[in-house]
């Protein structure tokens, strides 16, 4: 066997893999950077230079994160405040290397630039195929409180406001946009409710409460609410919110020393959040729980619709899918890790 | 036009398939026949040969990624016209791009043939296990015989990094491959 043969038999390679680096060359060349905070980096400043690919600066970037991890074995505060990664056996600790202590990072909004490809309409190629590529490591993604804020359901009197029962049309024709998102995780059905909405008016008509909640879970029982999963006692599947007036906030995002990052996905900000949630039973004397899951929160705006996606027992790779499926209308999105 | 409708085209056997073809994708096929013959007039035929083998073969072929399928057609095409014996001087790309896979070669008989199909089989296996980027740098560099440079300009990346990535992938398709017994 020679390099000659080696050649020759590359001849018959996977179609995939071909396309997959016809496509890598359109999208490198056209398309927005990946995202990489390169504001400063371990102190240094950075070019905001466009980056397109997953090597450059990556020398540096372990340079950096060496530093830190020496800073943080040094100094205790490692222990303290970056993240590891972990599953979700372990609790209070976000999934992904993404929390700017843990890079040294900072101010993670002003210079982070978009973290998709956009399809370009004009583009008759990317048009066809719609293919989002993204990188999950360049999502940042906040450690959630195990406290909501308090987020109880406003009283409406029922003298003053009056209940309305909205079905698909009326909440097409009310937000104008496809709310569902066009990406669905192998699995998951969307509820038996989801095509209608409770909502709140004045008695004049002036809506006062407009949010529309669509599930997509595993299973569901008789009255449409979702199963608890066999081995892990909770839901799996997704809630998304939506809201023109505005949703009640109820996350807690615990990083008090330093603002909640967010992600810019095309000319859209989301905030992701992850806690890692415990499920029982719980043991009678120590209170423990069986085991815990992975929560996944996304919020953002979007065509002057606040969103909120709440994931339960799916990996950050589905959320991040779910997001771009609405932001980009297409369910060929690509999660590289 | 978009690769449904050129393929209906191909299916309803109207012949500005090849002419949609050509503009949607002539200028990528080119550029892959001339970096394999270094020739302009060669590379125009091999081009112009592609498109009438996919007229030939679409139908009964439906090729999912239709780049993929004429460039296959067209890669095959052009290293059929090479002739070997004259690459030095005419395709000295070509010529670097097999020295430089042949340090991912095994130790063992030199002239050992191993069966083409098995080895196929394993390159794919071995190029599914790598990460995306180590990948397509691999695939840009010995499937569409791309210069580093040209790479490096695409991927906007320096040539140094190009380097260093294919210097690896080389070095994990050698132990891979000797692994799969293809030392023997």
């Amino acid at each position: 066997m020679t390099g000659q043969d080696l050649l020759w038999a590359l001849q018959d390679l996977d179609a995939q893999f071909i396309q997959e680096a016809h496509k890598a060359d359109k999208f490198l060349k056209k398309t927005a950077p990946f995202p990489r905070n390169r504001e400063t980096v371990g102190g240094a400043a950075f070019s905001p230079k466009r980056l397109t690919f997953h090597f450059r600066h990556t020398g540096i970037l372990a340079v950096c994160i060496t530093g830190v991890v020496m800073l943080g074995l040094f100094t205790g505060w490692f222990d303290r405040q970056t993240y590891i990664p972990q599953p979700a056996e372990r609790p209070q600790e976000s999934p992904e290397s993404q929390l700017p202590d843990s890079h040294g990072r900072s101010d993670w909004n002003a210079s982070h630039p978009p973290a998709l490809e956009e399809p370009k309409s004009d583009d008759p190629d990317t048009a066809a195929s719609q293919t989002v590529y993204l990188y999950q490591t360049d999502i940042a993604v906040n450690q959630l409180d195990d406290q909501l804020i308090d987020a109880a359901p406003i009283y409406y009197d029922p003298s003053l406001y009056e209940t309305v029962l909205w079905d698909s049309e009326d909440i097409a024709a009310y937000y104008g946009i496809q709310l569902a998102p066009a990406y669905l995780p192998s699995g998951l059905m969307p509820a038996p409710g989801n095509g209608n909405a409770r909502v709140i008016q004045k008695k004049d008509g002036t809506l006062v409460k407009d949010t529309v909640v669509l599930g997509f879970h595993h299973a569901y029982h008789e009255d449409g609410s979702p199963m608890l999963t066999e081995e892990v006692r909770a839901s799996k599947g997704f809630y998304l919110r939506a809201s023109k007036i505005g949703l009640l906030k109820d996350c807690l995002y615990i990083l008090p020393e330093n603002p909640v990052q967010t992600t810019q996905l095309g000319d859209t900000s989301v905030t992701f959040g992850y806690r890692s949630m415990s499920y029982g039973p719980y043991d009678p004397d120590t209170h423990s729980p069986s085991g815990y899951y992975d929560l996944y929160v996304a919020e953002f705006t979007w065509k002057d619709t606040e969103f909120q996606i709440v994931t339960e027992q799916l990996p950050l790779e589905e959320i991040i899918k779910l997001v771009a499926s609405i932001l980009y209308g297409t369910d060929d999105i690509v999660v590289l890790s | 036009m978009d690769d449904p409708q050129i393929l209906q085209l191909f299916y309803v056997r109207d012949p500005c398939a090849i002419v949609q073809t050509q503009n949607r994708y002539g200028e990528k096929l080119f550029h892959l026949a001339l970096n394999i013959l270094h020739n302009r007039e060669d590379a125009e035929e091999a081009v112009n040969d592609t498109y009438w083998k996919a007229w030939d073969t679409i139908p009964p072929q439906n090729p999912q990624f239709f780049f993929a399928y004429l460039a296959q057609i067209c890669r095959r095409l052009a290293f059929g016209k090479l002739d070997w014996l004259h690459a030095k001087k005419r395709s000295g790309q070509l010529v670097n791009l097999s020295r430089e896979l042949q340090v991912c070669v095994p130790a063992g008989e030199p002239d050992c043939q191993v069966e083409s199909k098995e080895l196929v089989q394993a390159l794919t296996r071995f190029l599914a296990s790598l990460p995306p980027e180590a990948r397509i740098l691999f695939v840009r560099r010995y499937w569409f015989a791309d210069s580093i440079s040209d790479i490096a300009s695409q991927c906007q990346i320096s040539t140094a990094k190009v380097k260093t990535s294919l210097h690896r992938t080389r070095k994990k398709l050698k132990h891979f491959l000797e692994q799969e017994g293809f030392s023997l």
